[in-house]
């Protein structure tokens, strides 16, 4: 644990620096996304929609890095580090992997897992012409399929897509304020990821009925190489303090009529010894002469 | 004819009534997992992939929107309330366990004022961001240069008392003390940081190895080795002046008692024996590996007979191997090597009479 010796000398730097320590509660996960030396049209373009799905929560950086991350991750960690992010995505493109993606995410600004995607069939959002969904919209993550949890490296691929798309948590969510869809099926295969918009329309109860309608970024992916956490360092990652948890609430319960009610457990008595008689501070003035009177005495 | 007239329209308007109030059932095999606090769905149903191939979009965007619908249905399901005259569904906390982007912050040591604070219930009072001075008749900020600027209307001069030395400025004494405190504030500063760090670090073996400064627990230290360092163990040893009674020190071992619980000792007795006949490997290497990667060196064989040697010693040793029918003298076995009760074990001692 390294320890700050200079003290930050602009109240604007004491803040990031709080604002970077590690809470009890975290923030949202910033998502770096970087374009590869070698990025093609595709999996450029992938990246810089999966941009637009989370602008609020992340940065793009258009300038060419020629990193290899499944030879030297070191780089992309220390830019996780400089500007404090925990999630990237990298592409490139050769002729060995063509349209190659790269999600992964950090734990202490230290790799711990990314799985390399292929992109086939990638219909863009500028591609679909029609309105999209407001920047920040939490979406909806569907994920079907059963090999999502038959197979190791699907069950991480599905942590890490949670993760990914998931936006801020929230506790609070309007009624008309689910607009967007992730569908994420696993069949032959392929993770075929398609993106809705949600439209409600009445159905007599109070539960809408719901239309999808496609605003893309739609694409096959295809998982290639993946490297993926150790167990303990994955355990380590998911722990959680216990200032985080839920506290129980003890002896409460509520009636009928809604009010809380609470159980007082009694020592054993000693019903000849019990208080009866109310001492003299706790009488009642039943009139102010007799305050008076007393307090004569 | 009327009556068939008024009863087509009606069931013609209620049939169109319930086409536009579409249905919200969506019926699955197996029902899907929810986690409503991240809207999250997850559909374990298996998919037809002959029908998938005929029409993969399709199929898809038919998946998508039962599973949404399914989804919505257990949303809309939670109770709702009204915030700034916008109805908001209140998510429970999401239930997948998701990494974390940095460690739990641990808790901070205090420093020493906080320490004293704690202790005698002296609590942070909030201060206003300026205070009415009466010489100046003005309110001077707290802190900053306007307050510097009103130091120096108000101290503009300074009463020097007639024995006063000449040579002494009464102003760059000021400044100087000033620079002291400042000093002084900045050296308790990196003292709690230092002593953050001390305790943050994991306790280490007192090292006897000569310093310029031993630390009082060295000292310590090396007075009880010192002072046990005797035939008796220090049993007999007279203490210093100042010398407080060395105490035993270290974990003390726990013997069961002879005569006691009988359900104990049958219960430990078996516990051995299924260990013993069990077919577990008696080592668990990944608890092995796991406490190796989180405190290297711990597992470290501490023992004797295995300390560091120098290069040259371990070469030497080397050396040795390398010639044929050398025997180790600890190996060697002989009557005379043994002597009652104790092993005489010499390191890297001279070879006597041991053919090449």
């Amino acid at each position: 644990m390294s320890v700050r010796i200079t003290k930050p000398k602009t109240h604007r730097g004491k803040r990031m620096l709080a604002k970077r320590e590690p809470k009890i509660v975290e923030l949202a996960k910033q998502a770096l996304m970087l374009r590869g030396s070698t990025a093609s049209v595709t999996s450029l373009q992938f990246v810089k929609d999966l941009y637009s799905i989370k602008r609020m929560q992340s940065t793009y950086f258009g300038q060419k890095h020629p990193y290899n991350p499944f030879e030297d991750v070191k780089p992309i960690e220390e830019l996780t580090q400089k500007y404090d992010h925990s999630l990237f995505a990298f592409c490139s493109d050769n002729k060995k992997r063509p349209n190659n993606v790269i999600l992964g995410r950090m734990f202490d600004h230290q790799l711990l897992d990314m799985i390399e995607f292929g992109v086939e069939q990638f219909k863009s959002l500028t591609a679909i012409r029609n309105a999209k969904v407001m920047d920040g919209n939490k979406p909806c993550l569907i994920f079907s399929g059963d090999v999502w949890h038959q197979n190791e490296e699907y069950s991480k691929c599905k942590s890490l897509l949670i993760d990914f798309f998931r936006g801020e948590v929230v506790e609070q969510v309007r009624l008309a304020g689910f607009e967007h869809a992730l569908s994420f099926t696993a069949v032959d295969g392929k993770i075929f990821l398609r993106s809705y918009k949600i439209l409600m329309t009445k159905s007599g109860t109070k539960t809408p009925h719901i239309e999808l309608e496609e605003i893309g970024p739609s694409a096959d992916l295809v998982i290639r190489r993946t490297k993926l956490a150790s167990a303990d360092l994955f355990k380590r990652a998911c722990r959680t303090p216990s200032a985080a948890k839920p506290k129980k609430v003890k002896n409460m319960s509520k009636d009928v009529f809604g009010s809380k009610l609470g159980r007082i457990h009694m020592p054993r008595q000693d019903y000849r010894k019990l208080q009866v008689k109310r001492g003299r501070a706790l009488r009642t003035e039943k009139s102010p002469k007799k305050a008076s009177k007393l307090s004569k005495k | 004819m009327a009556a068939s007239i008024v009863q087509n329209v009606l069931s013609k308007a209620a049939e169109d009534e319930a086409e536009k109030l579409k249905s919200i059932q969506v019926d699955k095999v197996v029902e899907l997992e929810y986690d409503v606090g991240n809207l999250l769905a997850y559909d374990i149903n298996d998919i037809d992939v002959n029908q998938f191939r005929a029409d993969k979009e399709a199929y898809l965007a038919n998946l998508s929107r039962d599973n949404v619908q399914l989804l919505i249905n257990q949303i809309f399901q939670l109770p709702t309330i009204k915030v700034d005259n916008e109805v908001v569904i209140k998510l429970p906390s999401a239930t997948t366990r998701l990494p974390r982007a940095k460690p739990a912050p641990k808790e901070k040591a205090l420093s020493k004022w906080e320490k004293y604070a704690k202790e005698k219930g002296i609590t942070q009072r909030k201060k206003s961001k300026a205070t009415w001075d009466e010489e100046l008749q003005k309110w001077v900020p707290r802190f900053g240069f306007k307050k510097a600027l009103a130091e120096k209307e108000k101290n503009w001069v300074v009463e020097v008392p007639g024995n006063a030395k000449d040579d002494v400025d009464p102003i760059a004494l000021r400044k100087t003390k000033k620079q002291e405190s400042v000093a002084k504030n900045e050296l308790q500063r990196l003292r709690n940081i230092s002593a953050r760090m001390q305790k943050s670090k994991t306790k280490a073996k007192i090292s006897l190895e000569p310093t310029e400064r031993p630390t009082a627990e060295q000292l310590n230290r090396s007075v009880f080795i010192a002072h046990t360092a005797t035939a008796s163990v220090g049993k007999f040893q007279p203490n210093l002046k100042e010398q407080k009674p060395v105490l035993k020190s270290g974990q003390k071992r726990h013997f069961d008692p002879l005569v006691g619980d009988i359900k104990r000792e049958t219960s430990k007795s078996l516990d051995i024996l299924n260990k013993l006949s069990s077919k577990k490997p008696k080592l668990d290497i990944d608890k092995a590996v796991n406490r190796e990667l989180n405190t290297p060196g711990s597992l470290d064989y501490k023992g004797k007979g295995m300390e560091k040697k120098s290069k040259t010693q371990l070469k030497k040793d080397l050396g040795k191997r390398k010639h044929k029918g050398t025997k180790d003298k600890k190996m060697s076995g002989k009557k005379g090597d043994r002597s009652a009760g104790r092993s005489t074990v010499k390191k890297g001692g001279k070879r006597t009479g041991n053919k090449n």
